[in-house]
């Protein structure tokens, strides 16, 4: 174990006793000699949620939307639509509903002056516009000087896992042990919810090197383990793990309000804590974006938090996860929202996330080999980029970067006006713009960027009314 | 303006009233701060909302929905009649998913029945009332929301009988206006029949407390919480040391509780470690005083955690109670608070099980006799000893009588989604099925009882689809993620 600097004072009390807490209140998951029936997972929850500006909510369907007019919502329990007034509505969250897949993977993020960020292809680059084609509205035309930066996802770094997309092929743990007043995770368009101590993993084929990726969003504490490298998809109770069944070496990576660690965990051996550290950013916000790196070859596991390298944990005992599963446990304070799961593998760089430049007067493209190049960004051909560095014109095969962020352009962000949505995507992105109608699955919006599009509502989660600025149509 | 009914003043009757559920009388014994609404209908009947009306009631549904909004009609046949402010137009549920409708406005009613006895029914509902007389076949009891009303004695799980009887000393919060805020900067707000809190923040009320105190309430949190409760004190915004008072510190882990005393400063009279808490993010709480015995007790879920005695005697003289947030990442909630008086018993003295063949007494000598009650008339109880001894013993001597689990009625299965529980003003509850509620009165059809026809100003709040709350949260775990104000 590394030597740590030990915290001083109050905090080396509390860590202690967060420590302490986490070992007895970790689920149980006791042995005996009839196991429990596996619980019938939840039903994925295909049903809308209406928020309403009084704080009133109400799930069922949303069958249409017009802006100005009414948002019209069915429910298995009443004999008529309901009509509520469109101005009155504050958020709606998407069911599932099928979703028309696209046949090739989206490999191009791209961020804009407003805060959109939305994922596609590439399809050109012209003087005025990037035109790319996405799946929830087809082709878009950005204009140029909206465009901030573009991240570029490679085939041969191809996610291994992407999810969840449901609870098929998870398995349900039992945490409805002694006086664990034990939940489950209840899975809803692209994301698993849990309100009580509730259990759930899936062998997903965790490489030996490995990146893996997800958003947590909570309310109230965040306390969450995930159980990494495990092949044992029920809990483990720590305090008696070992009369648990046989269970595999695994990797528990502890989430909570406080602080992170990582448990080594393995039957006939002690528990160790490779170190904690306090994590302000969990305290001070209710979401956060965790990426999780491993390699097992230098016996490592790393942990980013928006971005940030927050701990680099090394086991001087050896990698000890024998497993490819993942298994995540809500320890039950709070609420917890999971989602955008992906893994890949790793190619064991420590790469920085894209950022806006406004200050800088010329582009600057990242290779995916590290070097840089500062330039400006000319147009693009088939399959490259025409970079302008000086006064020679480099092309640039897409296979090649990693990302471009362009200089001089701040961010220009607004309220919102009404009728204008603040929209969330299935897997991350998110965009503004008008809506005008909602009929079936079709949105009819505009969008001072993106002009008049359709789009399609399967491919969104949410979708935030939220009005800040007086009534005026930009 | 909510009012609030001193013992000793007349009050309005506001609410419509029938001869048998609310009598009058110069003499007012129970005296309620409802949650109610009358009249039912909405006010706005018209097909435009305008949103501005208040609404008065909140229904909840078993998939996480909560509305605001106003009851037009509710029947076992039709549904819910709903008008909502923010919809165009009236809506229709019916039963199928109902959760719990919650009556959200004042009012008060007068009394001439002070209950002396807590009749507890063997599928799980609750009276205060009086008992008239009991039979080996019936017993009759009498209550302020339903008159005279008889049953089965089968029907009967425990009779406790109240020493100096079940007084509510007041029932909310129904706003903030009637509570005292601490100085500067004060996270207590009030919404929805909710006290909350975010960081920290002091409140306090006069609740005008005598010689005991019997302080209720549920708790709800989504980050560790540190509530004390400053009891029969007159410093209502602040923690004063000048004055005698006794505080309760709670939090998830752990109760400590302190006396204050003039001159001789703060002693901690006791600590308790509690492990209920360690995973849920809500539980009810009781918290008691009595004078007499200088005996504190805190509860948590019907469950005694610990009780605490001054030996010193019962030093504070104040009438007030004060809430104090101590945590500034507290985020926390109070609410369905009830203050009553308490008698001083400890129930867990009480608690024991029926045996499957006697029926067992109490007594307040601590006596247990087992034998039969043959029946109860004028005062005392006919009770055959061990089966074989007819004695007679005043009701005065008996603390509680515990019925013979083998006549014990078995409670039905909670299929039917009419079936419903009304929760009383005051406390107290009763399930039956539902017939109808309007503006006037709540009706239905008690196994029990027969025909039940109450006030609709006697009830707090209604749960429906009895057999489904614990099924609720889970699948609607995504909904519930949501809701945070919920009501």
């Amino acid at each position: 174990m590394i030597r740590q600097q030990t915290p001083t004072g109050t905090w080396k009390t509390s860590l202690s006793c967060l420590g302490l807490l986490w070992v007895i209140f970790m689920p149980n998951a006791q042995e005996s000699a009839t196991k429990p029936p596996a619980r019938p997972p939840n039903k994925p929850v295909a049903k809308d949620m209406l928020l309403l500006k009084n704080s009133d909510q109400i799930s069922g369907t949303l069958q249409s939307f017009h802006y100005p007019g009414v948002a019209v919502w069915q429910r298995s329990d009443i004999d008529q639509p309901i009509e509520f007034k469109s101005e009155a509505v504050d958020e709606i969250l998407l069911g599932d509903r099928p979703k028309r897949l696209n046949i090739q993977p989206e490999r191009v993020t791209i961020r804009l002056n407003n805060g959109d960020t939305i994922t596609g292809n590439w399809k050109s680059l012209g003087p005025e516009h990037l035109t790319l084609k996405t799946t929830f509205a087809g082709e878009l035309q950005i204009p140029r000087n909206r465009w901030q930066w573009a991240s570029f996802r490679h085939s041969d770094a191809s996610y291994l896992f992407e999810g969840p997309t449901g609870e098929e092929g998870w398995t349900v743990g039992e945490v409805n042990i002694g006086k664990l007043d034990g939940g489950q995770w209840a899975y809803r368009n692209g994301a698993f919810y849990a309100l009580k101590a509730a259990s759930i993993a899936k062998l997903i084929g965790m490489p030996d090197r490995m990146r893996m990726e997800f958003d947590i969003e909570w309310k109230g504490s965040l306390n969450l383990a995930v159980a990494l490298y495990t092949d044992y998809l029920q809990p483990v109770s720590l305090a008696d793990k070992d009369s648990e069944p046989d269970f595999g070496g695994f990797y528990s990576l502890q989430l909570t309000s406080y602080a992170v660690n990582v448990l080594m965990v393995k039957k006939k051996e002690p528990l160790q804590y490779l170190g904690m550290t306090q994590t302000p950013v969990f305290r001070q916000a209710t979401k956060a974006h965790i990426d999780v790196r491993t390699n097992k070859a230098n016996n490592s596991i790393s942990l980013l938090v928006n971005g940030k390298l927050v701990k680099r944990w090394i086991d001087q005992g050896g990698f000890a996860g024998e497993g490819s599963g993942i298994r995540l446990v809500h320890q039950g304070q709070g609420a917890l929202r999971f989602s955008n799961l992906k893994m890949r593998e790793w190619d064991g760089r420590f790469e920085s996330p894209p950022t806006n430049r406004p200050q800088a007067t010329l582009d600057l493209l990242t290779r995916r080999n590290g070097d840089k190049l500062v330039g400006s960004v000319v147009g693009s051909m088939e399959d490259r980029i025409q970079f302008k560095i000086g006064e020679t014109i480099t092309e640039i095969s897409f296979d090649q970067i990693e990302k471009i962020e362009i200089g001089g352009l701040p961010n220009a962000n607004r309220p919102v006006f009404d009728g204008e949505v603040d929209a969330t995507l299935v897997g991350g992105g998110n965009l503004r713009f008008r809506v005008d109608t909602i009929d079936g699955n079709q949105i009819k919006a505009s969008s001072e960027i993106y002009g008049p599009v359709n789009m399609q509502l399967p491919m969104f989660e949410r979708l935030d009314f939220q009005r800040v600025a007086p009534a005026e149509t930009p | 303006m909510n009012a609030e009914v001193c013992p000793s003043q007349k009050t309005i009757l506001r609410c419509s009233r029938s001869s048998r559920c609310l009598p009058t009388g110069p003499t007012i014994w129970l005296s309620v701060v409802l949650l109610c609404c009358i009249p039912l209908r909405g006010q706005n009947n018209q097909g435009t909302v305008t949103g501005n009306e208040s609404p008065k009631h909140i229904m909840e549904f078993l998939d996480g929905s909560y509305l605001h909004g106003d009851i037009q009609h509710l029947s076992a046949e039709n549904g819910l009649d709903w008008q909502h402010p923010l919809a165009a137009n009236p809506m229709r549920f019916n039963l199928d998913n109902l959760s719990r409708l919650r009556l959200n406005a004042s009012n008060s009613i007068a009394s001439e029945i002070q209950p002396e006895c807590r009749f507890e029914f063997v599928n799980g509902d609750l009276i205060y009332g009086n008992l008239q007389r009991l039979s080996r076949e019936e017993v009759s009891l009498k209550t302020w929301f339903g008159g005279e009303m008889k049953t089965s004695r089968a029907a009967l799980r425990r009779i406790a009988f109240l020493k100096s009887g079940y007084k509510v000393i007041y029932e909310g919060p129904n706003g903030i206006d009637d509570w005292m805020l601490g100085q500067g900067q004060n996270g207590w707000t009030y919404a929805d029949g909710k006290l909350r809190i975010k960081n920290r923040g002091v409140l306090g009320r006069n609740f005008q407390l005598k010689d005991s105190c019997n302080l209720s309430f549920d708790l709800e949190w989504d980050q560790p919480f540190q509530l004390s409760i400053t009891m029969f004190t007159d410093t209502l915004n602040r923690f004063d040391y000048r004055q005698g008072s006794y505080i309760f510190f709670l939090s998830p882990q752990f109760v400590s509780f302190q006396r204050v005393q003039p001159g001789t400063g703060v002693l901690t009279l006791g600590q308790v470690r509690m492990d209920q808490l360690s995973n849920v993010s809500k539980a009810r709480f009781s918290i008691r005083a009595h004078r007499e015995t200088s005996k504190f007790a805190v509860y948590i879920n019907d469950e005694l955690v610990s009780t605490f005695r001054d030996n010193r005697g019962f030093v504070a003289e104040g009438k007030g109670i004060s809430l104090a947030s101590q945590l500034s990442a507290s985020s926390f909630a109070v609410s369905d608070i009830l203050v009553t008086e308490w008698d001083g018993t400890d129930e867990s003295d009480l608690s024991f099980e029926a045996t499957e063949s006697s029926d067992v007494l109490h007594l307040i000598n601590q006596d247990k006799p087992k034998g039969d009650v043959v029946q109860i008339l004028d005062q005392k109880i006919h009770f055959k000893l061990r089966k074989e001894r007819d004695i007679r013993i005043p009701l005065e001597r008996i603390k509680q009588i515990h019925f013979t689990a083998e006549d014990q009625q078995k409670p039905p299965a909670e299929k039917s989604t009419d079936r419903i529980r009304a929760h009383f003003a005051g406390g107290g509850s009763l399930s039956f099925d539902l017939v109808s509620l309007d503006g006037e009165n709540l009706q239905g059809n008690s196994e029990h009882f027969g025909e039940l026809s109450f006030t609709s100003s006697a009830i707090r709040q209604i749960e429906f689809n009895l057999n489904h709350q614990s099924r609720k949260h889970d699948q609607a775990a995504d909904t519930y993620w949501n809701m945070e104000n919920q009501p």
